[in-house]
């Protein structure tokens, strides 16, 4: 009998293919939540808490 | 003015590096946005990378692999490390973006590139250690390309005692040594302002206007 785990890791990626560009779902997620992030971090404006010098 | 070499140290250490630009209170008002987040963000990552880290070397494979807990830590680990690499590259285009070598900032730059390229070899064996079949795909299709190099004859890949002592003993120090020594460098040189700043500004001329609006 083989384990659930094992079944989950010898299980194949998913992987995006457009003609010769081929990316695994996984790394196409963590690339754009890059982009994504930084795109935020330049236009979200900081709250500004309490004055202080 | 002091006489022994300690003396001497203690001084230039002071000059370049006052307790008060090491552990400053305030920061200029153009530190305030997102894009100055990511590299303490890298840091507290870090710091959760090699906590969890010490938690797995502590109670080794056998309990990692199989109890609930083991693969909790085991899975902080992973997340951590995907969380730092993820905030330290917002870190790079965003340093990169502003220029941020400017104003004899040239060996903070230097260090976080090296450290980067660490921090990958770093993760790299932590993939090859990972004593199942996907860390054994990983050495076996890496072997080939560290062969080609010739680097192979001494970095061997597909040996799992010498990565594993890598990845635990010289490559966190290598890193931690590295970002430390960029963290100084950042208090040194003090935080890289916006490109378009007003030279004149009296938050660039004059540190002790600093102030947060």
């Amino acid at each position: 009998m083989i384990h659930d785990s094992l079944v989950a890791m010898l299980a194949p990626g998913i992987f995006l293919t457009w003609g010769i560009l081929g990316i695994q779902l996984g790394n196409l997620i963590v690339i754009a939540s890059i982009i994504v992030l930084f795109v935020l971090a330049l236009v979200v404006p900081m709250p500004t808490g309490r004055k202080r010098k | 003015m002091s006489t022994t070499w300690t003396g001497h140290l203690r001084e230039w250490l002071l000059k370049r590096l006052p307790p008060e630009k090491l552990m400053p209170e305030t920061q200029p008002s153009y530190v305030t946005s997102w894009i100055y987040v990511f590299g303490m963000g890298s840091l507290v990552s870090l710091v959760f990378v090699i906590v969890s880290g010490v938690v797995l070397a502590m109670n080794g494979p056998a309990w990692y692999h199989v109890s609930g807990f083991g693969h909790f830590v085991n899975s902080l680990h992973l997340w951590s490390v995907e969380l730092f690499f993820l905030f330290m590259v917002v870190h790079l285009w965003g340093k990169f973006w502003m220029a941020a070598w400017r104003g004899h900032r040239t060996l903070t730059w230097i260090t976080g590139v090296v450290s980067f390229g660490v921090s990958i070899v770093a993760g790299f064996t932590g993939y090859l250690v990972q004593t199942n079949f996907d860390s054994q795909w990983i050495s076996f299709e890496a072997k080939d390309a560290l062969n080609a190099t010739g680097v192979g004859a001494w970095f061997r890949v597909a040996d799992l005692g010498q990565m594993l002592l890598w990845h635990v003993t010289i490559l966190p120090l290598g890193v931690i040594a590295i970002v430390a020594f960029h963290v100084l460098l950042v208090r040194v040189h003090g935080v890289v302002p916006p490109i378009d700043a007003d030279p004149a500004d009296r938050q660039l001329t004059d540190p002790e206007v600093l102030h947060v609006d």
